[in-house]
């Protein structure tokens, strides 16, 4: 079935303030998620007819949005992903984009295709290394402006705030003279392995990223549909995967772009790109492999 | 008749096959059989590249 013609991507498009609908077929009868606004009430809900007799969970939290941070936005005590590091860089790690007042996290090691060259680099979001000023070349930094860039934004696929999107994606070449500046290996968490999985309901999750550093949690959903809120306008994403932490938040402000991997084989799974209460959104990996002609395994 | 040995660990096989061996009976199913091996290694070869050239880690300190 096409993702954006799901029931649950026509509840997000006929119920503005929804921002979060998944269903959950182990449960019997089947059980509707739905996360939605504090203003918004129960019998204002559209539902399609496919989900008329599913159970109904309503939850009320604050509106999913981007996890991009502050330069000056740090934890206590500061953790070593927001460290300067001398090459090849451990990814996980703080960057931040040129001509941008953001930062967030170089999260996977990658290789791609790009007009018939292997290049190597990292992968994170669009958000993160591409909004705001979309050029192949754009410097990206690291751990900030104050050093020198460790790479170059080289190719990405932009998030439409009027269609439905799968991926929240941009993948930056480290290789800026005679070396790649990064590293295949990922801060607390060491090399990813490969293939790559489609994320499991209830399997155990783990991720590396600029602001918590390294969490753990579950994945509790998949096939969701999200509305993430990007500051200046909001874009809905269908077949999404969804992470709960297991003690406190799975991810905060900064940890966009970070890679969640299976905790027990640490295969990748999702792209970590928007949250909010207690919830954590990723994209399948396996979308933004397909999109973003990514290669694996990464040598 | 004849006696085939996989080296599954090794992605190689080795056959030791006597003289009165038919291809029908029994090369060409110990070739079957050595077939999917065969194709795994020759896509993990593809997937890493064949070689690591092109990924060169490392550069001048920075910190």
């Amino acid at each position: 079935m096409n993702p954006h013609d799901s029931p649950v991507s026509r509840v997000l498009r006929d119920n503005p303030h929804v921002s979060l609908a998944y269903v959950d077929h182990q449960s019997n009868p089947p059980t509707l998620h739905i996360t939605t606004e504090p203003t918004a009430q129960k019998n204002a809900l559209a539902l399609p007819d496919e989900l008329q007799h599913h159970r109904l969970s309503i939850h009320i939290s604050e509106p999913l949005k981007i996890l991009i941070a502050h330069p000056g936005y740090e934890t206590t005590p500061l953790n070593g992903h927001q460290h300067c590091q001398d090459p090849p860089i451990q990814l996980g790690c703080q960057v931040q984009p040129e001509n941008a007042n953001w930062v967030g996290t170089a999260g996977c090691p990658a290789r791609w295709t790009n007009h018939g060259h292997d290049n190597w680099g990292f992968l994170t979001n669009w958000h993160v290394a591409a909004a705001g000023d979309k050029r192949v070349g754009r410097l990206i930094y690291q751990p900030d402006t104050s050093r020198p860039p460790i790479a170059t934004l080289d190719t990405w696929k932009d998030v439409d705030p009027n269609k439905p999107n799968l991926i929240d994606a941009a993948l930056c070449n480290s290789m800026l003279s005679e070396f790649h500046s990064t590293s295949e290996l990922i801060l607390e968490i060491g090399k990813p392995r490969y293939p790559f999985v489609d994320a499991q309901i209830g399997h155990n999750a783990i991720k590396s990223g600029r602001t918590t550093a390294l969490t753990r949690g579950r994945c509790v959903a998949v096939g969701a549909s999200a509305r993430v809120g990007y500051g200046s306008f909001t874009a809905q994403f269908d077949d999404q995967d969804v992470y709960e932490g297991n003690a406190g938040s799975f991810s905060a402000a900064g940890d966009s772009g970070s890679l969640i991997l299976h905790a027990d084989t640490l295969k990748p799974t999702s792209l970590l790109f928007a949250g909010g209460g207690g919830t954590t959104i990723g994209n399948p990996i396996r979308h933004v492999a397909q999109a973003l002609l990514l290669r694996f395994p990464f040598p | 008749m004849c006696k085939i040995t996989l080296e599954t660990n090794q992605m190689k096989a080795a056959t030791s096959i006597e003289p009165q061996a038919d291809f029908m009976g029994c090369l060409l199913p110990a070739l079957l059989q050595a077939l999917p091996i065969f194709i795994q290694a020759f896509v993990e070869c593809l997937g890493s590249g064949g070689t690591t050239t092109g990924y060169n880690p490392g550069g001048p300190k920075r910190c």
